[in-house]
């Protein structure tokens, strides 16, 4: 299976205020999740065959986000509830 | 011009595979030195935690939160004109902060110099200060007095530099136009006419007050930077006062010589001498900071 990749990952604002606040968002998909559409076809023994279903089918390979700061240098990281992939920061 | 932090960002799939990116954010100052003292209202969780003053900043024994409400009757329960705002927060000039304290201005009572007002004692008293705050009004704010003609003083008092030793204060305001015309930023030098703080003056215009006109804050358009420098001196006609609204030069002494002794706090808005009745308006405190070392503004 393979390495999820990072797409993009930005602190907004990038230069803040010593105790100012910025927020962290990490854009990043993994290679193994795709979407795909299975088709379903049916035939009797006479050879008569129904008309194609589609069947959406996804492969997932959920990724999990993690932002860490340098220890002990006091940035305070939440991670937002709801978007998992954004995190609430302040500097020290 | 500050510090550079690497942050890592990771992701991990569900076998456990993980991919990194740094990120550098840069912790600092606009000039490059850190503020002696800096209020700007993110550590506050409510209203009430704010009026509760949990950093001991605040005098609140002087908190005034309207005109029907004299001077530390602020209830943390019911405040009525001062909030914790956490929707609308300072995001300008590298700054970036989630939270302000809002000053609501009810019925202006036209002449019965409505007030709404906190005090900022400094960690210590100096003899020199530069201070830092950033600012947002309601559109329409004004300060003029909305009866056709006027008849009393259209000033607002913004910020004062609070002393010891003379009875007096550094003061900034705002006066209202009259009608559509904009308003004045002012910066009352201490003293016009008779005044206890002796100021002399070396240069040109003599006077006490100086202006920045085409202040429009009744645009609603965002916040403003008002930055500024006091210093009493040694006595020796070495005191300072300059202060810009925005990038406009409002007032730039020096040579002068205050009797005042110390400089020990900020009064953050007092009352507003005509105002508009039956007009509520608001303005916003964003950040407030201060330095005792000179951060290299130019004054």
């Amino acid at each position: 299976m393979a390495t999820p990749i990072i797409d993009s990952a930005v602190a907004a604002p990038s230069t803040v205020s010593p105790g100012g606040s910025f927020v962290v968002t990490i854009i990043a998909h993994d290679p193994d999740a795709r979407a795909l559409t299975l088709s379903a076809v049916v035939t009797d023994a006479e050879g008569n065959s129904s008309a194609p279903v589609s069947i959406p089918l996804v492969i997932s390979d959920p990724i999990t986000y993690a932002l860490s700061a340098p220890t002990g240098a006091g940035f305070t990281i939440t991670a937002r509830a709801g978007s998992p992939n954004v995190f609430d920061c302040k500097a020290p | 011009m500050g510090t550079t932090y690497t942050l890592v960002a990771a992701v991990t799939d569900r076998e456990g595979h993980t991919a990194q990116q740094n990120i550098n954010v840069v912790v600092g100052t606009l000039s490059g030195i850190s503020p002696w003292f800096v209020e700007d209202f993110s550590t506050y969780t409510t209203t009430a935690n704010l009026m509760a003053n949990p950093n001991g900043w605040y005098s609140t024994g002087e908190d005034v939160c309207g005109n029907s409400a004299p001077n530390g009757t602020c209830p943390t329960s019911d405040v009525g004109t001062i909030w914790l705002d956490t929707g609308v927060g300072l995001n300008t000039g590298g700054y970036s902060l989630t939270q302000s304290m809002r000053y609501d201005q009810v019925d202006g009572g036209i002449c019965s110099g409505p007030s709404v007002g906190r005090n900022i004692n400094f960690p210590s008293s100096v003899t020199e200060v530069w201070v830092e705050v950033w600012l947002k009004w309601s559109v329409g704010w004004t300060a003029a007095d909305s009866r056709a003609g006027g008849g009393c003083d259209p000033d607002y008092k913004l910020l004062f530099g609070r002393i010891t030793g003379a009875g007096d204060r550094w003061s900034l305001g705002i006066e209202g136009g009259g009608g559509t015309a904009d308003e004045y930023f002012i910066c009352s030098y201490p003293p016009t006419g008779s005044s206890n703080l002796n100021v002399n003056f070396t240069g040109s215009p003599a006077g006490g007050t100086l202006a920045v006109a085409g202040f429009t804050p009744d645009s609603g358009d965002g916040w403003h930077r008002v930055r500024g420098h006091w210093k009493i001196g040694t006595g020796a006609n070495d005191g300072v006062d300059a202060w810009w609204f925005d990038n406009n030069l409002c007032v730039n002494r020096t040579g002068i010589n205050p009797s005042a002794t110390t400089i020990y706090g900020l009064a953050l808005g007092r009352n507003m001498n005509s105002g508009p009745k039956h007009t509520p308006q608001s303005y916003w405190w964003g950040r407030v900071a201060t330095w005792k070392t000179d951060p290299g503004w130019g004054a």
